[in-house]
C-alpha cells in the first residue's frame, strides 16, 4: 500500500516537473489569447464571482497566472476552460481593489505550450450590490412554458428561484421592480394564469388587480416613488409583428399607452391629463430620487401598425408632489424626438439624480428587437446627452438599471448572437463616463453557448430577496386580487 | 415442470395479451409511439441525468424518456411497452403471493398492466408512469422480503422517501402495502410477526403521517414544485395541474385488493378456483372494453400517421393514403396539401379531396400546443422565419415544458438557413447528445461555418433560394401576399405558385387567378393543370360572346364537354340537389364554385 502511494506521488511530481519545463519553453504569441467572454480591459467590482473564460481552439491544458500589485495566483486547468478558485479570486480582488490585474494565459496544444500576451482587468473600488434579479425565458414568439424570476448572488454563482413556472404553471411573470434596490419593497406583475400585481412591503405580500374602470388594461412597467408610498405604472396595449425575413424576427408595437400612479396605502390609482393624453402615448415612468419629478417617454399617437416607423418617443418630465398627489400640468421635454429623429425609451435615473440612462433607437418604445438600440446618458446637470460607446454594441442594448451606489449599471444585450439577451455589467464613473463592461460570469465558461434562455430585466438589489417561494405561490394563487380604485378627481 | 391448471389460465392469458400488445403497438397504433418520441429530447449526458435526479420522480422520468426514444422504431417500441407491462404483471403477481396462497387471485395481477396498456394510448400519460409503478412494486417486494425476518420501521423510514424520490406518486402503493402488512401481519403467508391492536393502529397512523409529512417537509425547505406535484411528481401525467383519478384509483386499489385477497380463504376446490378465474377474466375483459372506449382514439392515430409521414417527407405515401381514407382530419388535410404541392400536383388534384383554404396554412392561435406540422407548409414554401416561429411555438407550448425533438430540429434548421449559426449551435448541441439525431447534428455542426456547404445542402440550400428577399409581416388572413413576395423573389417557386392559385380559386377570386395564370407555363409541361382548365372554362362561360378569347388549346375538349355536362345537370334541377351534383361532379372546380360553401 505504502509503495503504491509513493509511486503515485512520484508520478505526480514527475508530471508536474515535466509540465513546468515544457511551459518554460512555451512559444510566445504576440497577441491576446482568443478568449470568451471578452475580458480584456474590462472593469469589475471587487466582489464579483470569478470571471471564468475559455480559450477558443482545441487546447488540451491551460495555465493561468493572475497577478496584481498585491498578490497573485496561478492555476492549471485540463481542457480549454478555466474554473478559477473562488477564494483565491476573492482574495486577489479584495487586495487589489482600485488597481489592475494582469492575466497571462498559457495554452497547450499538440505541438506544445503557447504563451499569450497578458490582458488586464481593472478592479474598481466600489462594490456592486450583493444580488441581481432577472427573469429567464426562452426567446420565443407568443407562447412559453417555462420561465421564472431568479436572484443571483454577485459574489458567487448561486442562483435561487423567486417564482417560476413549476410553482405557477401557465403564469407569465415580469416587471419585477424594487424601490431603490431594496428587496423589501418589490412589485411583480403576473399575467395569464393567476394574473395580478404582487406587491411586497413591510414583509407582507399583497395581490392587486390593477385593471380598473379608469384604465384600458392592467398596469405594467412599474417604478417606485422613493417614499415607498407610490408606484408609477404605464398601461400598454402591446402587439407583436413577425418579420418574414432577416435576423430580426419580431417587433413589439405599443398600440396605445397611458400612465398612472398607484397609491399603495390607499389602494388607489390616479392620473392626469398629461399622463393620459388622447393625443399622445405615454410610457416607462421613472421617479427622480427626490420624488419630485416623474420622467417618462411620450410620442404623438398614430395609426398602428402602419405608422410604427413614425412613432418616435421623446423623454419628458412632469413635477409630482407626494404630499398632495398633484401631478404637474406642464410637460418638460428633455430629449425631443423631433431633434434627435430617434426614439427614447426606458429612462432610468442614477441614485444621485444626476444621470438619466435611456435607450435610443429608430422608432417605437420597445427597444428589445431594434438592433440599432444603444444606451445613452443624459447629464441632468450639464444637459449633455451622449452615447455610452463602451457599453454599446452593433446589436440591441435594452433594459438597464443602476446599482445602489450609482457606479454600476446592468443591462441586457443581444450582442452575442443577435437573439438571446444576456446580462452585462458596466462601470460608470462620477463624471458619467463608462468603462468596458463584462458579461455576467458563470461557473462554466461555455455556459452561454448552450443555454436556451434569455435574461430579462436585470435589477440589482442590496440584499437577498427573502420571500419564501411558497408564500409567493400562495399569494399569486389567491383567487381574488384586491381591486384598486381609480380616482378620477385628478 | 408441470403447471397447475390455474397457472395455465394465467400464463395463457399472459401470452394472448403479450401477442395483442405487440401487434397493437407495432401495427395498429404505432403512430402514437412516433408521436411520443417526437415530444421529448433525451440527452445522453451526465448533466441531464443529474437534472432529473434533482426532482421527485426524476429517476422514473429519466428511465421513461430513455426507453421512449426507442419508440422511433415501432417494433422496438412495441417490445419495450409489452416487456415492461409484462414486468408489471409479474411483480404484481409476486406481491399477490405474499398475501394469498390461492393462485386464483393471480388474475388480479393483470389489472395494473392492462390499465397502463390503455392509458398509454392517451399521449397525456407518460411511459415513465410504468417505470414508476415498477419501482414502487419492486420496493414493496423488497420491503415484504425484509419483513419476513424483522420489523423494519427504520427500513420504511428510508425506503419510503427513496421510493418517493425515484418513483414519485407511486410511493403511495408502498405506503398502502406497508399498512396492509402491518394490519394483517402473521396471517399473511411468509410473515411471522405479530402485532397487538394498539401496535397495528399506531403503525398505520405513523405510516400515513410519515408518508404525508416527508414530501411536505421537503417542499418547505426546497419549494421546487406545486403541492400536487410534490406528492405525485411529473412521471405520470403531462398536465402539471392535474392528476387523473384513474391513477389515484390504481395506487390505492393495489393495496386494497391485496388486503381483501388476504382476508379470503387461501384454499378451495379446483372448480371453485376455476370459477373465480373465469369471473376475474370476465372482469378484466369489461375493464379492457371500458378502457378501450375511453382511451383509444383512432382518429388521432390516423392524424398522427399523416403527421409522421410529413416529418419523413414521404409525399407519395401521403397522397396514396389519402386516396383511400375517408373524412380526413385537419392534420391530414394539411399534410395532403403539402404533399400535393411538393409533388407539383396541387393544381391537378386539389378538388379531388375536400381540402379547403383553411387546410393550407395552420391558424396561429395561442391555445394548446402548436402542432408540429404547423411549421411545415411555411418551411417547404421557403417562408423560413414563419416556419421558425411555428416550430419555436411548438417548443414552447408543450404542456409539460419538455423539448420536442422534432421541433428543436426544425428550429435548428431554420437558424442554419438564416445564417444565425451561433443560435443554431445551441440547438444542434442538444441534438448531438441524443442517440438517434446525433449523426445528423454532428454533420450539421461540421458544416456550420461554411456558407458554401450551406448553399450546396440539398434542403437548406434550396430553402435559401426560395426565401423572400423583401420583408413583410406575418398575417394569417393575407397569406396570398406572402406567396406573392415569394414569387417575386423566386419565380420558379412552384409550390408558392400552386398555393397562390389555390387561394385565388378557393376565394373565387377569378381576377387574381387570371392575372397569374400566364405564369403556369413556367411550371406546366404541356397543358394547363386540370383545375386551371376547369376554372378557365368556367370563366369563358361568363364572358359575352364578343369578348370570348379565340379558341385555344388551353382548355381541353374533355374539360369543355365535362363543363357542358355539368351545366346541363345544374340547370336540370342540380342547382337544388347538391348530393347528386357531388356524386357526379364533386371533384370539379365547378362543384366547389356552386356548392363549396355548403361543405
Amino acid at each position: 500500500m505504502n509503495r503504491k502511494k509513493f509511486l503515485y506521488i512520484f508520478l505526480i511530481l514527475l508530471s508536474v516537473s515535466c509540465h513546468r519545463s515544457e511551459i518554460r519553453e512555451a512559444s510566445e504569441e504576440d497577441c491576446f489569447p482568443p478568449i470568451f467572454p471578452d475580458l480584456n480591459e474590462v472593469t469589475i467590482p471587487p466582489n464579483v464571482a470569478p470571471l471564468n473564460f475559455l480559450v477558443e481552439g482545441g487546447y488540451e491544458q491551460l495555465k493561468v497566472e493572475l497577478t496584481g500589485n498585491n498578490g497573485r495566483f496561478t492555476q492549471y486547468f485540463k481542457g480549454n476552460k478555466t474554473r478559477l478558485d473562488p477564494s483565491k479570486w476573492q482574495e486577489l480582488l479584495h487586495n487589489n481593489s482600485g488597481q489592475s490585474i494582469f492575466i497571462r494565459v498559457f495554452a497547450k496544444e499538440q505541438k506544445g505550450w503557447k504563451k499569450f500576451r497578458p490582458f488586464t482587468i481593472s478592479v474598481a473600488r466600489e462594490p456592486v450590490d450583493d444580488y441581481l434579479v432577472y427573469r429567464l425565458i426562452m426567446p420565443g414568439f407568443q407562447t412559453w412554458n417555462n420561465m421564472g424570476i431568479y436572484q443571483r448572488q454577485m459574489s458567487s454563482f448561486k442562483q435561487e428561484t423567486i417564482a417560476d413556472s413549476r410553482l405557477l404553471p401557465g403564469t407569465c411573470m415580469n416587471c419585477h421592480t424594487f424601490l431603490q434596490n431594496d428587496p423589501d419593497n418589490m412589485v411583480l406583475h403576473l399575467r395569464e394564469n393567476n394574473s395580478g400585481t404582487v406587491l411586497r412591503q413591510n414583509q407582507q405580500l399583497r395581490k392587486i388587480n390593477t385593471k380598473s374602470e379608469g384604465t384600458f388594461s392592467a398596469a405594467g412597467f412599474p417604478y417606485w416613488h422613493p417614499s415607498g408610498k407610490f408606484v408609477a405604472f404605464s398601461i400598454n396595449k402591446v402587439k407583436q409583428v413577425f418579420h418574414s425575413t432577416g435576423p430580426v424576427r419580431a417587433h413589439a408595437i405599443d398600440m396605445n399607452s397611458d400612465m398612472a400612479i398607484y397609491d399603495v396605502e390607499q389602494n388607489e390609482m390616479f392620473s392626469s391629463d398629461v399622463l393620459m393624453s388622447e393625443q399622445a402615448f405615454e410610457a416607462f415612468p421613472c421617479f427622480s430620487p427626490d420624488g419630485g419629478t416623474l420622467y417618462f417617454v411620450s410620442s404623438k399617437s398614430g395609426s398602428l401598425p402602419e405608422d410604427q416607423h413614425e412613432m418616435k418617443y421623446s423623454l419628458c418630465a412632469v413635477s409630482f408632489d407626494a404630499q398632495t398627489k398633484k401631478i404637474g400640468a406642464e410637460v418638460d421635454t428633455l430629449i425631443s424626438a423631433a431633434v434627435t429623429g430617434k426614439s427614447v425609451s426606458i429612462p432610468r435615473i442614477s441614485p444621485d439624480g444626476r444621470f438619466l440612462m435611456v435607450c435610443l433607437f429608430d422608432y417605437g418604445n420597445f427597444p428589445s428587437y431594434n438592433p440599432e438600440s444603444d444606451l445613452y446618458l443624459l447629464d441632468l446637470h450639464t444637459k449633455a446627452f451622449y452615447p455610452l460607446e463602451l457599453l454599446n454594441s452593433p446589436d440591441v442594448e435594452s433594459y438597464h438599471s443602476w446599482s445602489s451606489n450609482g457606479r454600476w449599471v446592468v443591462f441586457s444585450s443581444r450582442r452575442m448572437d443577435g437573439l438571446y439577451s444576456h446580462i452585462y455589467i458596466g462601470y460608470i464613473d462620477s463624471d458619467g463616463q463608462p468603462r468596458k463592461p463584462f458579461l455576467l460570469p458563470q461557473k462554466d465558461a461555455a455556459f452561454y453557448s448552450t443555454f436556451l434562455y434569455s435574461f430579462n430585466l436585470p435589477e440589482f438589489v442590496v440584499r437577498r430577496v427573502d420571500i419564501s417561494a411558497i408564500d409567493f405561490e400562495r399569494t399569486a394563487k389567491e383567487s381574488s386580487a384586491e381591486q384598486l380604485r381609480f380616482d378620477n378627481s385628478h | 415442470m408441470k403447471r397447475q391448471p390455474e397457472n395455465r389460465i394465467f400464463y395463457g392469458l399472459g401470452l394472448v395479451l403479450t401477442l395483442l400488445s405487440l401487434g397493437f403497438w407495432s401495427g395498429l397504433y404505432e403512430n402514437h409511439l412516433y408521436f411520443r418520441e417526437q415530444t421529448q429530447l433525451f440527452q445522453f449526458t451526465f448533466d441531464y441525468l443529474l437534472k432529473h435526479l434533482q426532482t421527485n420522480g426524476g429517476m422514473a422520468i429519466y428511465a421513461g424518456e430513455f426507453f421512449t426514444q426507442f419508440f422511433l422504431n415501432r417494433f422496438a417500441g412495441a417490445a419495450i411497452i409489452t416487456l415492461f407491462l409484462g414486468l408489471v404483471v409479474g411483480l404484481t403477481r409476486k406481491l399477490l403471493c405474499h398475501f394469498s396462497e390461492n393462485r386464483a387471485w393471480d388474475m388480479l395481477a393483470f389489472i395494473p398492466g392492462v390499465s397502463f396498456f390503455f392509458w398509454l394510448c392517451n399521449p397525456f400519460y407518460y411511459f415513465s408512469g410504468v417505470i414508476a409503478l415498477l419501482i414502487a412494486l419492486t420496493a414493496s417486494l423488497i420491503f415484504l422480503k425484509i419483513m419476513e425476518h424483522s420489523r423494519p420501521v427504520s427500513l420504511l423510514v428510508i425506503i419510503l422517501p427513496l421510493c418517493w424520490w425515484l418513483a414519485g406518486g407511486a410511493y403511495l402503493i408502498l405506503t398502502g402495502i406497508a399498512a396492509v402488512v402491518w394490519l394483517r401481519s402473521k396471517p399473511l403467508p411468509k410473515l411471522q410477526n405479530t402485532f397487538s391492536t394498539r401496535q397495528k393502529i399506531g403503525g398505520v397512523v405513523f405510516l400515513l403521517l410519515f408518508s404525508v409529512s416527508f414530501p411536505l417537509a421537503f417542499r418547505h425547505f426546497l419549494p421546487i414544485n406545486t403541492l400536487l406535484q410534490t406528492f405525485v411528481s411529473e412521471a405520470f401525467y403531462q398536465i402539471r395541474v392535474l392528476f387523473p383519478l384513474a391513477l389515484v384509483i390504481l395506487f390505492s386499489g393495489i393495496p386494497v385488493f391485496l388486503y381483501l385477497v388476504s382476508l379470503l380463504p387461501s384454499g378451495g376446490r379446483r372448480e371453485k378456483i376455476f370459477q373465480i378465474q373465469l369471473g376475474l377474466l370476465g372482469g378484466l375483459f369489461l375493464l379492457g372494453f371500458y378502457s378501450y372506449t375511453k382511451t383509444v382514439n383512432w382518429q388521432a392515430e390516423r392524424e398522427m400517421e399523416f403527421d409522421y409521414l410529413v416529418s419523413k417527407a414521404k409525399w407519395e405515401e401521403i397522397i396514396h393514403l389519402a386516396d383511400y381514407r375517408q373524412n380526413l382530419g385537419p392534420v391530414a388535410r394539411q399534410a395532403l396539401n403539402i404533399a400535393l404541392a411538393k409533388t407539383g400536383r396541387l393544381s391537378e388534384k386539389m378538388f379531388h379531396f375536400s381540402l379547403g383554404e383553411e387546410s393550407m396554412f395552420p391558424v396561429y392561435e395561442r391555445k394548446g400546443m402548436t402542432p408540429m406540422i404547423a411549421s411545415e407548409p411555411f418551411y417547404q414554401l421557403g417562408l423560413v422565419n414563419f416556419a421558425q416561429m411555428m416550430a419555436m411555438e411548438s417548443v414552447e407550448s408543450t404542456p409539460d415544458g419538455r423539448l420536442p425533438v422534432r421541433a428543436v430540429k426544425r428550429v435548428a434548421e431554420t437558424y442554419l438557413i438564416n445564417g444565425q449559426y451561433e443560435v443554431a449551435y445551441k440547438f444542434l448541441v442538444l441534438l448531438k447528445h441524443t442517440l438517434f439525431y446525433r449523426k445528423w447534428a454532428v454533420k450539421a455542426l461540421t458544416a456550420l461555418p461554411s456558407e458554401e456547404k450551406m448553399n450546396s445542402h440539398p434542403d437548406w440550400g434550396e430553402k435559401r433560394k426560395l426565401m423572400p428577399r423583401e420583408d413583410f409581416y406575418y398575417n394569417h388572413q393575407q397569406m396570398q401576399v406572402a406567396l406573392l413576395y415569394l414569387l417575386r423573389s423566386n419565380a420558379k417557386n412552384q409550390m408558392a405558385y400552386e398555393y397562390l392559385m389555390a387561394i385565388y380559386l378557393y376565394r373565387r377570386d377569378l381576377d387574381g387567378f387570371l392575372k397569374f395564370l400566364p405564369m403556369a407555363k413556367n411550371f406546366a409541361n404541356q397543358e394547363l393543370p386540370l383545375v386551371y382548365q376547369e376554372a378557365l372554362a368556367y370563366i369563358n362561360t361568363l364572358l359575352p360572346d364578343a369578348a370570348k378569347p379565340a379558341p385555344s388549346n388551353e382548355v381541353s375538349t374533355a374539360v369543355e364537354s365535362a363543363l357542358e355536362e355539368y351545366a346541363r345537370a345544374y340547370l336540370n334541377g342540380g342547382k337544388n340537389e347538391a348530393g347528386r351534383m357531388k356524386k357526379d361532379f364533386g371533384k370539379t372546380y365547378w362543384y366547389y364554385l356552386h356548392f363549396g360553401d355548403n361543405e
